[in-house]
């Protein structure tokens, strides 16, 4: 789809006339970006969701969607895990890092004080 | 007071501390009545902020060693009696650069921060509000109210991602900024190699953070994009049934168009993504061009110089680098 296309998705939704004009212009000035195209199909879904909630269409209480819930919340959990593991461990990268320069700088501290004394 | 307290003249000269690591974000609870939707808006929004976190930190990091850098070169400047001075300014000045661009990142850190907590704030009192009103009026007028309101919410919550999205980008520019002065001179010199590494992983560091942060969100889009697809499928089998009740008038209209917009989610699915718009990289790259180093905040921890006349804090600087560049 092209970025007219989606333009137009957009237009023939049921989105507020406001939501329309703010998605429209972000599209225009974002481009079809992979965080665009991710949040407008949430928007979308959300107003999917609500149609179906007014018809009174209501299939959360049966077993089959709260084991398909529980599935996605447990992937993303896992998602979740492995990326708090990494900044874990970039954070204390940063924090080798600094203590790594802090201590360069100390040397060349040292070595002016040398300088001064000699 | 130790030597080193003493040789400069000021208590502290010497930082006691390193970067404080990003702590995780505590465990999330989960409340009883909250659903999958939920579950995962909370986990996302817990890895923003950790990611601001360390955004946070790394430019504390980058103003602490800034900082000491810039004491050592007055140092230095102070003891040595041959050659070298004209070098050691140099370099001087991209530590001041250095100090000045890690002081910007944290002040705009904050701005932005302040921003997006300004927009919940409001975002949650106006919520509030408006839901207050609904439940004051006849229970008649309720589904009036959730027509007309709903959507104003999301609109609303649309300005918040925008206003996250904005931090985002602002981040990404300055991260771009010019600490090349300072990475050049330090390259070039054997005692300073670490401080070179430590620039090198200032870069490298957060846009690691970023490519852990978009890996995380596209696992999170296929799990839900897996759910909503069993959700659409599920409940539009339901409809069927519910068009041959026919129990309202406009039934086979509403479905009409749910099943319309069912498709239109999964075409935006399918499409190719454009990478990061061209003109938005090429006004980062003006920002560097134009970035100027005395625009220095003064909320800044660091011994940030305010001016072409302003370099040094005391006389006593002034005089060492008179003399240096004599």
């Amino acid at each position: 789809m092209t970025r007219e296309e989606v333009i137009k998705l957009v237009q023939d939704s049921d989105l507020s006339a406001a939501g329309k004009n703010t998605w429209i212009s972000r599209i225009r000035e974002e481009g079809l970006t992979q965080a665009l195209l991710d949040d407008l199909k949430a928007v979308f879904q959300i107003e999917i969701d609500s149609g179906f909630e007014k018809l009174g269409i209501d299939i959360s209480d049966t077993p089959e969607y709260k084991a398909q819930e529980a599935a996605m919340v447990k992937d993303v959990e896992a998602a979740k895990g492995d990326y708090d593991q990494k900044m874990t461990a970039i954070a204390s990268q940063l924090k080798q890092a600094e203590a790594d320069a802090l201590k360069a700088v100390d040397d060349i501290k040292i070595q002016a004080v040398k300088s001064s004394i000699a | 007071m130790g030597l080193f307290g003493k040789l400069l003249g000021r208590e502290g000269a010497q930082p006691k501390e390193v970067a404080e690591a990003p702590k995780a974000e505590a465990a999330e609870v989960k409340s009883a009545k909250e659903t999958g939707q939920e579950r995962v808006k909370t986990m996302l929004e817990s890895a923003q902020r950790n990611k601001t976190k360390l955004f946070g930190g790394v430019g504390t990091a980058l103003a602490r060693v800034g900082g000491s850098l810039r004491d050592a070169f007055i140092l230095t400047i102070g003891g040595a009696e041959k050659g070298g001075k004209a070098a050691v300014t140099k370099i001087m000045e991209g530590g001041r650069a250095a100090a000045t661009y890690a002081s910007e990142t944290k002040r705009e850190a904050g701005e932005i921060g302040r921003n997006v907590v300004r927009e919940g704030n409001k975002l949650d009192s106006d919520m509030a509000d408006a839901l207050s009103d609904a439940f004051t009026r006849e229970a008649t007028n309720l589904q009036t109210w959730v027509e007309n309101n709903v959507r104003g919410g999301e609109t609303k919550w649309t300005n918040f991602d925008i206003t996250t999205r904005q931090m985002d980008k602002d981040l990404t520019e300055l991260k771009k900024a010019p600490l090349d002065a300072l990475l050049t001179e330090a390259k070039n010199n054997k005692t300073l190699k670490p401080v070179a590494t430590f620039i090198d992983n200032l870069r490298r560091l957060p846009a690691d953070a970023e490519k852990a942060f978009t890996t995380l969100n596209t696992s999170a889009n296929e799990a839900q994009k897996k759910f909503d697809g069993y959700k659409n499928d599920a409940r539009l089998v339901f409809t069927t049934a519910a068009e041959l009740v026919g129990a309202f008038a406009e039934l086979p209209a509403k479905v009409a168009r749910l099943e319309a917009s069912v498709p239109a989610v999964a075409k935006l699915a399918a499409v190719i993504p454009e990478s990061p718009s061209a003109s938005s990289s090429e006004a980062a790259d003006a920002d560097n061009k134009t970035w100027k180093p005395e625009a220095a905040d003064s909320e800044s921890e660091t011994l940030i110089p305010r001016g072409e006349n302003e370099e040094f804090e005391s006389d006593e600087d002034v005089e060492i680098v008179k003399k240096a560049q004599a």
